[in-house]
């Protein structure tokens, strides 16, 4: 049997025993067996994988875990107060984000009349809201266009158009119109969310 | 890798660096694919077992505590593992059977040829030792730790360590002259 040097430490047995100290000569020269190359790399992607799952399994567990509420009547009280407040203000915040008109400061609407009518030498605009009288509301010309740029009640109004002083039109780019009770027809609009008749 | 080193590669893992845990599995993938190789004598079972071993460790990090060998730690990790595959595996692990061909009369074949039969005698024999005697000896003689270690790994007082130490190469001289004393009747 080979004999070599043993490192000293507390195995003061081999200091008596040759045989035995030859034996642990032997073991420390067998020769180490190689790890596969790529170990260590499917190790880490193992791990990366197990922790993937488990946040997914904690996420999962807490979702799935019964959960107990203890609850008194002063602290539900700030609760229901809260859900009274978004019961009453979300149904507003949500119409006014969807609406598709704005009111102005003083609750008036901005509105833009136009007329597309090159024949005509006047066009103004009468009204529910203006006593059916033209005063304040011609429109004017631009590249054809006939255009009048103002603010309205917010509200339902019945509306047409008094070309050259005389002729009365019902606004040809709005699909609504409604009798007028004297056998015409009025355009109608509706401004803000508000269908009263303003 | 110096103690400091390995204390504050762990305290990033359990920081939340889990990649930092590559560092330990680099440094120490050898001698648990070695014991995972002595016990199993497969090479892809061996690998499995390595694997499981670390990710074990890599679960249970948090109850490392500070201060400690991280070596000791994963070696006493793997051991449990590499029970519990036996455990598992009721059927014998093959021993390595590798028989050597005898060279031509050449001094220095022959003398090669006697250090490799003695190896081959060796490692047979140590496969036939029981795991926790056999890593005892791993230990100390092959992988030079201390008894101290050596009783941290095996859960034993270090005067324990010494004891299993010496009984596991009793044993394995036993085995030895067991199978020499076979040869010569042959």
């Amino acid at each position: 049997m080979p004999e070599a040097k043993i490192k000293p430490g507390s195995d003061d047995f081999l200091d008596t025993d040759q045989e035995l100290r030859a034996i642990a000569a032997m073991i420390g020269s067998i020769s180490s067996e190689e790890p596969p190359p790529g170990l260590s790399d499917s190790i880490m992607a193992r791990i990366r994988q197990k922790q993937r799952r488990s946040l997914w399994q904690r996420f999962s567990n807490w979702a799935r875990r019964p959960v107990s509420i203890h609850v008194t009547p002063l602290r539900l009280a700030p609760v229901l107060a809260l859900l009274i407040l978004g019961m009453v203000f979300l149904p507003r915040l949500i119409s006014d984000r969807t609406g598709t008109v704005h009111k102005g400061e003083q609750g008036m609407v901005p509105v833009v009349f136009t007329l597309t009518l090159e024949e005509a030498e006047t066009v103004a605009v009468v009204g529910s809201f203006n006593d059916w009288e033209p005063a304040g509301y011609a429109l004017h010309r631009q590249n054809g266009t006939w255009v009048l740029e103002t603010a309205l009640p917010a509200g339902r109004h019945e509306y047409a158009f008094l070309v050259n002083g005389e002729k009365i039109m019902v606004d040809p780019g709005v699909q609504f119109t409604i009798e007028d009770g004297f056998g015409n027809r009025n355009s109608l609009m509706i401004l803000g969310n508000d269908d009263s008749t303003a | 890798m110096t103690p400091e080193r390995e204390s504050s590669i762990i305290k990033a893992v359990l920081s939340g660096d889990s990649e930092a845990y590559g560092l330990l599995v680099e440094q120490f993938q050898r001698p648990i694919y070695n014991l995972m190789f002595r016990t199993t004598r497969s090479p892809e079972d061996a690998a499995d077992l390595t694997q499981e071993t670390f990710i074990k460790g890599f679960e249970k990090l948090g109850t490392f505590k500070t201060g400690k060998s991280f070596f000791s730690w994963i070696y006493a990790i793997g051991i449990n593992h590499s029970r519990d595959f036996l455990r598992r595996n009721t059927r014998a692990v093959p021993m390595n059977n590798d028989s050597a061909d005898m060279p031509t009369e050449d001094p220095r074949a022959l003398q090669e040829f006697g250090r490799a039969l003695d190896s081959l005698v060796l490692e047979q024999a140590l496969g036939q030792l029981d795991l926790l005697y056999r890593e005892a000896v791993i230990l100390r003689y092959k992988e030079e730790r201390s008894m101290d270690e050596i009783a941290e790994i095996l859960g034993l007082t270090p005067s324990g360590a010494k004891m299993r130490v010496y009984r596991g190469l009793d044993q394995l001289r036993n085995i030895m002259q067991e199978g020499a004393n076979a040869r010569g009747k042959n």
